[in-house]
């Protein structure tokens, strides 16, 4: 009992569970014909009162068999669980012998319960049941490790040694303190299980605790019932699940494939394909996380969820969850699609494809054939891309909308049944569609930025000759160099050609830029809407309004009654989001960052890799 | 002071009955004045100036061709075969004169044959190349490449040190390039280009070599280019501008070189059996 670190918690129980309360109260007004011992679970020095009995007599306590009378005259308690012991009594020493090493406890001149050379902090006991946590520092939302990924030993050396506040002996010391009153409620349970006279001397003021507990056990009745009528089915289910799971994993296994050639992957191409791919991952990975998470609790017989896999089942009732409301909104897309295809329909004919995509692209390479706002461009460079654009943009037309126009309806089809799987597969659909539809443009954009990289490094590789130098690619320095005559003149007379056609080709790189860009933009705000739906982390927000001590954000200290009282913090608005706002952050990189936009400057093609976002939350 | 019997030496770690600020006559003596300075002739300064004045002169002669060619509608062939005889002429003299001269000669031919073949494959597309752009534009930027070759001329006046006039070349070129982009037909833009790549870029080269071994072409060279450009001047613009020519002309040529030597009374060059002291100014070196 001795050490700076040493604390004692007085417990107020006030608990839901059986309102057994311990009026303070009481003690300051009782006189000496009533006494209390605290009987509390000790782990790594600090002390945790889970129970007080209160008595008159020590000899009722021990003809009622709650204590047990030892042969040198000491009294212990009569039960097997050796970490739960007697600390401490209130009033007179119960026992002549083995009272010493106990403290007393006893009413200081403010009328508060005060104990030599420790110091008593108040809190209310976390029920387990509805998995109440104390923590000292929030809770991890991350997995600390993903279960199939393997970490190189220099990323875990980074993450042990990273600028994080270093980790103090006092900490763990608090850290493990905190955590001790976690298992303050089944210390409490088993005690009273195995010494049941105990209950007699409670102060109970709940007349129908035993219909309250008749009550609560009907569901679990129900359930035991129901799973014997199902057993012999279970095992079929079983197979089943695991079959399913197999074929998942075959059909991920596909999608992520790489080709013997260069070909992107199905995931990074198709927003459809990559939805499926995380459905399926999340179904694969559903049983374990459900095994994971519910195993370690049956594995303590507490129901109490080690604070490591808290992040696991959060995230394992947060998808639940969402896929439970992404398919409820997609039920609801699904029956608008339904409803209005016909006027749906017309407006993207009539408006986007017609006019947007055909005959606004036409009339801006038309506009850009001849002075596009005053700037003078090479004529015949000029006519000759927008030609060959427009070209293109017919031939896409004759093979691709002609075609389609007669089956938009099937398209909207399309969506609306898939969005039956739910929202995020509609918009997934819709995603590729448009992307698909859209096909040209990006490659326009792609065709440009191939020609206007090619001119600006050629200018830049015949500058350097303009001055009488070249660049040396063995040293990456730039050294001077004697060209020959002829060298020396025709680079010059491609340099001024290549100069002079510049604007020309800036302008159509910049308009099919900025073309793709807006596409990019809209095909990423369907892509964030996707993620919004799949990965907002609706679970954790929902237990924080509902019971704020499910999601711990460490604690805090407040005066209750003159006592220190712990409580639970709850947890940061910005913890919570976390995971989410570092998907948001990574979107912000890959769409608007500065090499994007050099990239853009300088005709580097600029690619989003989609797959990306989703490794962050997988 | 007492005059003392024992001759001063220049010592300082001899005890001599001199006082400490004592300065003999002849302290100085072995100090020399302008040594190493040479002293230029007229006639060297002249044929020195004369290399700008020849530089001009090439100058002048391709934009009166290009005046002739964009304004007068004169005829290509004169002027392009005059450029071209005397340019394979030269090639010949030179390769002539070169002990390795096969190899020579063919690399010559294939350069200037290659260069041929891109501008003429070239001038269609040089033609359009600022066909929408406003003539002002053209030549202010003309103007200014010419300066930018003014100031970055290499004249060598020294036939010892290394030729390489690149920078300078590829802004006349580059130049020719902007003008021959305002010609209405292929011909024209070809010929110009030609012209001028003949004059920039291969006559220097030749004129180098004239100058080391054959002076008197060098010097009827830089006659006849002068003449030739005084007596289009005289024909194709008006009087002013000769006059500007002339007196531009007679500057370089004869002013420049007299004040050159007006100056040289300035050169004063010590030396001595000493070290040039480095005075230290601020305490630091």
């Amino acid at each position: 009992m001795e050490g700076s670190y040493k604390r004692e918690r007085a417990k107020a129980c006030r608990t839901k569970a059986n309102r057994l309360t311990l009026p303070f109260a009481d003690w300051r007004t009782n006189t000496s014909s009533i006494h209390r011992i605290l009987c509390v679970y000790v782990n790594h020095s600090s002390v945790v009162v889970v129970n007080v009995i209160t008595y008159n007599k020590v000899v009722e306590l021990v003809d009622t068999r709650v204590l047990r009378l030892e042969a040198n005259g000491s009294v212990s308690l009569n039960c097997r669980e050796t970490d739960v012991s007697i600390v401490g009594y209130f009033g007179d020493a119960p026992a002549k012998n083995g009272s010493q090493h106990w403290k007393e406890f006893f009413l200081d001149d403010k009328g508060l319960i005060a104990c030599r050379d420790s110091m008593i902090v108040s809190f209310e006991p976390p029920l387990p049941r509805s998995m109440q946590l104390y923590t000292a520092s929030p809770i991890e939302l991350y997995l600390s490790q993903s279960l199939n990924e393997k970490t190189s030993p220099y990323v875990d050396m980074v993450r042990t040694h990273g600028h994080k506040r270093a980790f103090t002996p006092q900490d763990l010391h608090f850290t493990q303190s905190v955590e001790t009153l976690n298992r303050c409620w089944i210390k409490r349970t088993l005690l009273l299980t195995q010494i049941p006279q105990m209950q007699q001397t409670w102060l109970d003021d709940s007349i129908c605790r035993q219909l309250r507990q008749k009550i609560s056990q009907i569901p679990y009745m129900i359930f035991r019932i129901m799973a014997k009528m199902l057993k012999p089915l279970s095992i079929t289910y079983l197979y089943t699940l695991i079959a399913a799971r197999h074929i998942s994993l075959w059909l991920i296994y596909i999608m992520n494939m790489k080709m013997p050639s260069n070909l992107p992957r199905l995931i990074d191409i198709s927003a459809t394909a990559q939805q499926i791919d995380l459905r399926l991952q999340q179904f694969s990975y559903l049983p374990i996380q459900y095994l994971h998470t519910s195993r370690q609790m049956e594995s303590h017989k507490t129901k109490l969820l080690p604070k490591d896999q808290f992040a696991e089942y959060i995230r394992l009732y947060n998808t639940l969850w969402l896929v439970i409301n992404d398919v409820t909104l997609g039920y609801v897309v699904s029956s608008f699609l339904n409803e209005n295809k016909n006027q749906i329909v017309n407006v993207f004919d009539k408006y986007v494809v017609s006019k947007v995509l055909y005959s606004d692209l036409n009339s801006i390479l038309m506009w850009l054939m001849d002075a596009p706002g005053g700037i003078k461009l090479n004529n015949e460079l000029s006519a000759f891309l927008s030609d060959f654009f427009r070209w293109i943009i017919e031939f896409w037309k004759m093979a691709l909308i002609d075609r389609l126009r007669p089956n938009y309806s099937t398209v909207i089809r399309i969506i609306s049944v898939s969005s039956l799987f739910g929202a995020t597969f509609g918009i997934a659909v819709f995603s590729d569609m448009l992307s698909i539809l859209t096909f040209h443009i990006y490659y326009f954009y792609l065709a440009s930025a191939k020609i206007y990289h090619g001119q600006l490094s050629a200018i830049r590789s015949l500058f350097r000759l303009f001055c009488g130098q070249k660049k040396n690619v063995l040293r990456h320095r730039v050294d001077s160099n004697d060209y020959t005559l002829d060298q020396q003149l025709l680079g010059t007379l491609i340099f001024t050609v290549l100069s002079f056609l510049l604007p020309t080709v800036l302008i159509f790189y910049l308009t099919f830029t900025i073309t793709a860009v807006v596409i990019l933009l809209i095909t990423g705000l369907l892509e964030m809407t996707m993620s919004l739906l799949n990965h907002f982390p609706l679970f954790i927000l929902l237990s924080r309004v509902k019971d704020y001590k499910r999601v711990p954000g460490g604690v805090a200290c407040s005066s209750l009654n003159g006592y220190i009282h712990l409580r639970i913090k709850p947890i940061a608005l910005t913890d919570m989001f976390a995971p989410f706002r570092n998907v948001l952050q990574k979107l912000q990189e890959s769409y608007l960052s500065a090499p994007v936009i050099t990239g853009l400057l300088v005709g580097r093609p600029v690619y989003v890799q989609r797959n990306k976002f989703y490794k962050l939350l997988k | 002071m007492e005059k003392s019997t024992q001759p001063w030496r220049k010592l300082l770690y001899t005890p001599q009955p001199y006082p400490d600020n004592y300065t003999d006559v002849s302290f100085l003596s072995q100090l020399k004045r302008n040594s190493t300075v040479k002293r230029y002739t007229f006639r060297k300064l002249i044929s020195d100036f004369s290399l700008v004045s020849l530089h001009l002169n090439t100058l002048a002669l391709t934009h009166i061709f290009f005046l002739g060619l964009y304004s007068y509608d004169t005829r290509i062939d004169v002027p392009l075969t005059v450029s071209t005889t005397i340019s394979v002429v030269l090639l010949l003299f030179y390769n002539s004169s070169d002990n390795s001269s096969r190899v020579v000669i063919q690399d010559a031919l294939k350069s200037s044959l290659v260069i041929s073949f891109t501008i003429f494959t070239l001038s269609p597309v040089l033609k359009s190349l600022s066909e929408s752009t406003s003539s002002d534009s053209i030549w202010s930027l003309s103007f200014g490449l010419v300066v930018a070759n003014l100031i970055t001329t290499d004249y060598h006046f020294n036939l010892k040190d290394k030729f390489n006039p690149i920078v300078s070349t590829n802004v006349l070129i580059a130049e020719a390039t902007v003008l021959a982009s305002r010609f209405n037909s292929d011909a024209k833009v070809f010929a110009f280009m030609l012209f001028c790549i003949q004059i920039h870029g291969i006559f220097p080269i030749f004129d180098t070599w004239l100058r080391e071994f054959h002076v008197p072409i060098h010097h009827l060279m830089t006659l006849a280019t002068g003449s030739i450009a005084t007596f289009c001047i005289y024909k194709m613009m008006e009087f002013p501008w000769l006059l500007i020519w002339c007196i531009l002309h007679s500057t370089i040529l004869v002013f420049c070189p007299i004040y050159f030597i007006l100056l040289q009374k300035y050169k004063n060059e010590l030396q001595g059996p000493w070290d040039i002291a480095k005075p230290i100014l601020n305490g630091t070196d």
